[in-house]
């Protein structure tokens, strides 16, 4: 990759920062998305009975911080990958695919952006929430940096799932039904809502080697165990699911362009 | 019996005006929730005008220009902010259902029809909307199909028609319950030649031999002066001009732009009534006026004075039109460009 | 009954245009009625780890997902014009139905059948038989409640969508607001606090699509049922009252023009 290239990726990730700045209705919304959810799972624990599962230390406060971190990621997100459905049934896309810049990369880097703007406004709202309803903040600072760091390499990998799907367009037409599935699935195996290490065996761990853990659970783990080698393993499971969604992103858009080249937008 | 009469009617849109971009300043949330000023744009500017049943009338202005949004708040799609109109007899923004029943509306960038479905299906379910009986709707499809040759694309899905055969279907389709008046708002944009010319012919055949009254939208001085005999120019939201289409074809609209294309590096042409407005290696740009010089005799003249590799003869552009209206007052007969 | 006949008439046409592509109507069904189970085996896992929510078991969840299910699929399939709502508002697309010499409600929300919708039905039959244990004498209460909170759906996402008559550019909010009322019927609502539940009852009625009717069936109790059914009425009239204000102030896509 050029140094030129590099310069108009940063372009669009500034150019996603903007958007999502300019989006004023759209950040407030999620970010009353995002405390409501909140707001229903405090409720939910609360009328659990945690103390069934004879774990001492999980209780609601502590769930409730995991579900902050598992939610902000997915709502950070969002569903970008309707912009190149959109792209792709109106054609649109001819003119991103006529650029030097490769259209994916650039997409992405704006997505980029976008999420940065995001998850800065929804940790901070989460942040704000939380100390508000459980009187402080289970996150040990010791655990802050890697938590940050698996945090970016989540909203990375939902991304280029994201740009996947998207491009599904190209032969299925209508992608939603497809990612409702995907959505779904990344709640279930990523631990949306309950933490991979209470699903029972062998269930968990499947899950928790599963793509699905790397975009969702892993930044939230960390609340359940912030030992060296925990976060050590969970980083370097990330990055080998990085490696893979992104191979396997590559091939579809290429897939994706070669069917474009012989079949017309 | 004037069948549209306009008074005085305004439009304003109020807005907010886009936040300040590119510099963070007090932090996300803060800017989330900083109200933006609100300003108030006129799109249309107390315009008055009267249409006559059976009239043609072309509403033009170049894009931006408030034509569309006046024709939307004389079907009752938009309520005015000020001023007086009444369209067959009713107020449109007060009885927009009672309205609607006698006119058709077309909006030239949005469909009516049924994507996935055949043309005849989304025709069935407007006789339902417009209650229209079997019999007569059957009668009105038949005359309408040999108007605007529709007959073999009626059982396509509308996905598989071109624009223009679409557009057709359109027309076809506001006039099934047999309106009084056609408010046409851009019929023939994105059309290519042949397909503008056609739906012209057609238009124009429609409403002579059923007295409906037109009133159409465009920026293009070629749907003018084919299916209508009157003209309104609107700017800016004003009204700038009404008057006969031949009135204004003798002042305006007399002139063509032809350029041509010739082997020869400096081309030389020496004509009455043609002006030269632009003289290129291998090109030449001339101003027609038709009045003095017919086109024909003016290509006959390049083809025996000149190699030609190409010709290109074009209507003024609706902008030269308007440029014209305003530079040299109603009256004046010559192109801006004319003498140059 | 001519607007019978058209309500009639502008159906089949949906329907016709939704099974104009059956592979894909076949597909996205069984991927929603998929989607569905999935969101089911989150609360298998929970009901692993914990013997009840609030008094609620398995069997709970699976009755409100059933009704969830029937209401949402009810409304995208027969009205899925209301998924559009707010971009049709915001980008002029109104013009079409306003120009008709009818209201343009009907017109608006009953402009296309999302055939995933038709997963939703199936699959509410399956939440309720299969996985909630109701018998086939509930059926008719089942149906009853479940259509009414259809209703109150269908009223609430309008009255969300119409925000951009008042707001610009805020159809990407109407969209989030839409994933909130889905996101809240989705979950038990029983064991919220007074203020949480006075705020279901009123500004996003979602008390009325999951709350009361689960409480109606739970209990096969009439008085429940019979609010479920008002609120439908209620709720149904608001969002018209909500629509035709919110057309006064129609800008037929000029505001959001400007903007750019």
């Amino acid at each position: 990759m050029r140094r030129a290239d590099i310069g108009a990726l940063l372009a669009f990730a500034l150019l996603g920062w903007h958007r999502a700045a300019a989006d004023r209705a759209g950040g407030l919304g999620r970010l009353a998305f995002y405390w409501l959810i909140l707001l229903i799972f405090w409720a939910l624990w609360r009328a659990t009975p945690l103390q069934e599962l004879g774990r001492p230390g999980l209780d609601a406060a502590r769930l409730f911080w995991y579900m902050a971190v598992t939610e902000c990621v997915v709502i950070a997100v969002g569903f970008p990958y309707r912009e190149i459905e959109r792209a792709i049934l109106s054609g649109e896309i001819a003119a991103g695919l006529a650029r030097p810049l490769p259209y994916a990369m650039a997409l992405l880097a704006e997505w980029i952006g976008g999420c940065c703007h995001r998850l800065l406004l929804l940790g901070a709202g989460g942040i704000a929430i939380g100390l508000w309803i459980t009187g402080g903040i289970a996150i040990p600072v010791a655990v802050l940096p890697a938590m940050v760091l698996s945090t970016t390499i989540a909203t990375l990998l939902v991304l280029l799932c994201h740009l996947q799907l998207g491009y599904a367009a190209a032969w299925v037409g209508s992608p939603a039904p497809l990612f409702w599935i995907w959505q779904k699935m990344t709640f279930v195996l990523g631990g949306l809502m309950i933490p991979l290490a209470l699903y029972p065996e062998p269930f968990g761990s499947l899950a928790e080697a599963s793509p699905f853990a790397a975009m969702i659970f892993a930044p939230a783990s960390f609340l359940l165990d912030a030992s060296s080698p925990a976060i050590a393993g969970t980083l370097g499971l990330q990055l080998l699911w990085l490696i893979v969604i992104g191979l396997m992103t590559w091939l579809v858009e290429r897939a994706a362009a070669a069917r474009f080249a012989e079949r017309g937008i | 019996m004037a069948d549209i009469t306009v008074e005085e009617l305004s439009k304003n849109f109020r807005m907010r005006r886009p936040a300040a971009n590119g510099r963070v300043k007090a932090g996300a949330l803060a800017r989330l929730l900083t109200p933006r000023p609100v300003v108030e744009l006129p799109a249309v500017s107390s315009i008055s005008f009267a249409v006559a049943a059976g009239e043609r009338v072309a509403f033009i202005g170049p894009n931006g220009a408030g034509k569309s949004t006046t024709l939307k708040m004389l079907t009752g799609i938009l309520r005015p902010s000020a001023g007086r109109a009444e369209v067959a007899g009713y107020v449109p923004w007060q009885q927009r259902r009672q309205l609607a029943r006698r006119i058709g509306i077309v909006f030239g960038q949005r469909s009516q029809l049924w994507y996935t479905l055949p043309v005849r299906s989304s025709f069935e379910l407007l006789r339902r909307i417009y209650d229209v009986d079997r019999a007569r709707h059957r009668e009105r499809l038949e005359r309408l199909a040999r108007t605007f040759e529709i007959g073999g694309l009626l059982d396509r899905p509308v996905s598989e028609l071109s624009l223009g055969q679409r557009i057709r279907c359109e027309i076809a389709a506001s006039l099934l319950h047999g309106p009084g008046l056609l408010l046409l708002d851009e019929p023939t944009i994105g059309l290519d030649v042949t397909a503008k010319a056609a739906l012209r012919d057609h238009l124009g055949e429609m409403s002579r031999a059923e007295g409906t009254t037109v009133l159409l939208t465009s920026h293009d001085t070629g749907d003018i002066e084919t299916i209508c005999d009157r003209v309104i120019v609107i700017d800016h939201g004003r009204l700038l001009l009404d008057q006969p289409l031949e009135r204004l074809r003798r002042e305006f609209l007399q002139h063509r732009a032809m350029t041509l294309v010739t082997a020869e590096e400096h081309p030389r042409l020496d004509i009455p009534g043609v002006a030269v407005a632009a003289a290129e290696p291998y090109r030449l740009s001339l101003n027609v006026d038709t009045a003095r010089m017919p086109v024909e005799k003016v290509v006959a003249a390049a083809l025996a004075q000149l190699s030609l590799r190409d010709i290109v003869i074009e209507n003024p552009p609706l902008e030269e039109v308007i440029k014209a209206i305003y530079r040299d007052g109603i009256g004046r007969k010559e192109m801006p460009h004319a003498t140059g | 009954m001519n607007s019978l006949a058209y309500v009639a008439a502008l159906l089949r046409v949906n329907l016709a245009a939704c099974f104009a592509r059956p592979a894909f109507a076949a597909t996205s069904a069984a991927m929603m009625l998929g989607n569905n189970l999935i969101i089911f085996l989150l609360w298998v896992v929970y009901f692993a780890d914990f013997s009840n929510l609030g008094g609620w078991g398995l069997r709970d969840m699976a009755l409100l997902i059933g009704v969830v299910a029937w209401s949402f699929g009810l409304m995208v399939f027969l009205a899925g014009g209301l998924r559009d709502l707010a971009n049709t508002i915001a980008d002029g697309g109104l013009d079409i139905y306003l120009g008709r010499p009818r209201h343009p409600l009907p017109g608006l929300l009953l402009s296309r059948a999302i055939p995933s919708g038709l997963g939703d039905i199936a699959s509410a039959f399956l939440f309720w038989f299969w996985l909630g244990g109701a018998g086939l004498g509930d059926l008719p209460l089942l149906l009853a409640v479940s259509t009414a909170a259809a209703v109150v759906l269908g009223a609430t996402v309008t009255i969300t969508q119409c925000l951009p008559f008042w707001l610009t550019g805020s159809a990407a909010l109407s969209e989030e607001m839409f994933n909130m009322v889905m996101m809240v019927v989705f979950y038990p609502q029983h064991p919220y606090g007074f203020l949480v539940r006075l705020a279901l009852f009123t500004v996003f009625p979602t008390a009325f699509i999951a709350l009361l009717p689960m409480e109606a069936i739970r209990h096969h109790s009439l008085p429940e049922a019979l609010g479920v059914l008002a609120a439908a009425l209620g709720y149904g009239a608001l969002a018209v009252y909500v629509f035709e204000r919110g057309l006064r102030r129609y800008a037929s896509g000029n505001r959001i023009l400007e903007l750019r």
